[in-house]
């Protein structure tokens, strides 16, 4: 599929538009419609159209299981020690409020959401990356 | 203290990522015995906070029900929660040796990491307290023990797990439903708002179709006679560990969601009687226990037999529940304890004896009792115990089942439940005759070694102990029993 000059040029420019829509969705999850799991599917798209596209070339850059499944491990432990910051803190599981930098305690509910969210992110990207990956090595 | 609920969620999530990020170190045994024991020592002192001091709630990021979701735990989800807990802990102890064995040694951090998740799942059913975070856990358990079911090394255990995914997923898929329709009528998913709301809804029909589906849905996962179609194969094809894992923790969940959304949440309105569920369930029940242990007597593989056998006693199990009266709901809970116990403890002395067997079947365990002296005995007590004899656990909870059966003049279940433990006997004689009186015919027997010993002779001792000394299964059980029928839970 690699060979079709249309392909290739279609998804060179399609590949950062997709890429900064993901990156939108992710940022604005707590604002409007979207979140990290709409983002990551989104990031994860553009990723697997890189591989299908340009796998043939020699870029230098080649989607690898293992850098994959530590993405997810961060990706769910960043949640986990989100949650945990507010035990530390003296409030309950996931107790936003603890992390606000100011008297203001819905500070920290906007960063709270926004890195439970990259949590999000990254690990359902990660997870259908590897999908992808699976699929694709169980063929050859 | 007041955090505990939540530690005994999240940490074993915790140990997920870290259990990845250090795959390369071969570190994942050390982690996840870390991360049970400590499990297992939360468990240990919410359970005796909450007996002593009642039920212990916990708002997650501090926001308050209905908004927010609530842990609870209150006396029965703290049964179970030990039960749970006590049976993850006895087979990770003794699995170490035997997953080395069966899985691949690149994929064993990923086997390690579905068990951490699947218990997470049973744990989380138990702790919540929102019915929609219930089906979520419900899931989380359910996908993790498909994985852990195909890892059986050969081609029935992936046929095994494809069966369990999609009857499991149709079972899901009913359960979600009858959620939806409770939330389309209350507006709430907090199990507590739910049963106040209950209380004054007028549309019975939709109430109604929401107690069908939950039915069907919470059936398939604790294998409802004629549901239980998937419990045979996962069973007899899944790693003999796995097996040994899910005989006290799998369908023991589906027993407790049912408590927790029919007696609990539900009973208000009085599904039992109302909608007389109970009828059709003790009906069901008494032909397919009648049945199964017709096909248990039948079976040359030991895990099949011992697989229909856990659906027969599940039976004796809902039998109990649907009386509605308090000797009645204390049995199947003590039932559940010792079935759990008597189970885990047969299946543990199969896999430790055959651990590089894919099938065990009779004629195997020829000549055990001149090879292995202790094991035979312990083998011995824990078959008695299935059949219910006196002086071992099983006793205690049949005696319980036909006590309630008779104070509910239900003379005709008496006696199928009195002719079903006979039949027992059948099936359970089969495995003592070749254990002591077939001739040696194989050499290869596993030589156990000493270590391995531990957890089925202190097992041994639990079956006798809880069969003597029964203030602590049965007066747990029976004040439990006592609030849910006065609705005070």
């Amino acid at each position: 599929m690699g060979d079709n000059v249309v392909i290739k040029i279609i998804s060179t420019l399609m590949i950062p538009l997709i890429l900064i829509f993901g990156l939108y969705v992710q940022f604005h999850g707590e604002y409007s419609a979207g979140g990290g799991f709409q983002a990551g599917v989104i990031l994860a798209a553009s990723f697997i159209l890189y591989d299908l596209v340009f796998s043939n070339e020699n870029f230098g850059f080649k989607l690898n299981t293992d850098i994959i499944l530590n993405f997810i491990a961060t990706g769910v432990a960043l949640y986990v020690l989100v949650g945990i910051f507010g035990l530390l803190y003296g409030g309950n599981f996931l107790d936003y409020s603890s992390l606000s930098l100011s008297n203001d305690t819905s500070s920290g509910q906007k960063i709270g959401i926004f890195l439970v969210e990259i949590g999000v992110g990254l690990t359902v990207s990660g997870v259908m990356v590897l999908i992808y990956k699976m699929f694709n090595n169980s063929k050859a | 203290m007041s955090q505990i609920p939540v530690l005994i969620l999240i940490l074993p999530l915790l140990f997920v990522p870290i259990i990845i990020l250090m795959r390369m170190f071969k570190v994942s045994y050390l982690i996840v015995i870390v991360s049970t024991v400590l499990n297992f020592l939360l468990i240990t002192i919410l359970t005796i906070n909450v007996f002593t001091n009642g039920a212990v709630f916990y708002e997650l990021g501090g926001w308050p029900p209905p908004v927010g979701i609530r842990l609870n735990a209150d006396t029965l989800s703290c049964l179970f929660l030990m039960l749970i807990g006590f049976m993850n802990l006895v087979c990770i102890i003794s699995c170490k040796e035997i997953v080395e064995k069966t899985v691949s040694s690149s994929k064993v951090y990923l086997f390690y990491i579905a068990w951490l998740l699947c218990n997470t799942g049973f744990t989380g059913i138990i702790l919540t307290d929102d019915i929609f975070n219930m089906f979520v856990f419900l899931e989380i358990s359910s996908l993790s023990s498909y994985y852990l079911i195909s890892q059986g090394n050969q081609k029935k255990s992936t046929f095994a797990a494809l069966q369990y995914l999609f009857i499991g997923s149709i079972g899901a898929i009913f359960v979600l439903f009858a959620i939806g329709l409770l939330y389309m009528i209350t507006g709430t998913l907090n199990m507590q708002d739910l049963t106040k709301q209950l209380a004054v809804v007028e549309e019975k029909q939709i109430i109604l179709f929401a107690i069908v589906f939950l039915l069907v849905g919470v059936g398939v996962k604790s294998a409802l006679f004629p549901l239980h179609g998937w419990l045979i194969k996962t069973y007899a094809y899944s790693p003999s560990i796995v097996t040994t894992y899910f005989s006290g923790t799998s369908t023991k969940i589906g027993i407790y969601i049912f408590f927790r959304v029919f007696l609990d949440i539900l009973n208000n309105i009085g599904p039992l009687t109302l909608f007389s569920l109970s009828d059709i369930l003790i009906a069901l029940s008494s032909i397919g226990v009648v049945l199964i242990t017709y096909y248990a007597i039948k079976q040359t593989d030991i895990k099949k037999m011992l697989a229909y056998s856990s659906v027969g006693q599940l039976s004796y199990i809902f039998i109990a529940m649907i009386l509605y009266i308090p000797d009645g709901i204390t049995a199947s809970l003590v039932h559940v304890i010792n079935h759990s116990i008597i189970k885990t403890s047969l299946f543990l002395t199969l896999t430790l004896l055959f651990v590089s067997k894919k099938e065990v079947l009779l004629t195997d365990l020829a000549g055990l009792s001149t090879k292995q002296p202790i094991i035979t005995s312990c083998f011995l007590v824990m078959s008695l115990a299935l059949v219910g004899l006196p002086l071992t656990a099983g006793f205690i909870s049949k005696w319980y089942l036909i006590l309630s059966l008779i104070q509910s003049k239900y003379w005709m279940f008496t006696s199928i439940v009195v002719l079903t433990s006979f039949m027992t006997l059948f099936y359970v004689w089969k495995m003592i005759d070749s254990v002591y009186f077939k001739e040696n015919s194989n050499e290869e027997m596993f030589e156990l070694k000493k270590h391995q010993l531990i957890p089925i002779v202190f097992l041994t001792l639990l079956i006798i102990y809880l069969g003597v000394e029964t203030s602590l299964t049965v007066g747990v059980s029976q004040s439990i029993a006592y609030d849910i029928i006065y609705g005070v839970i």
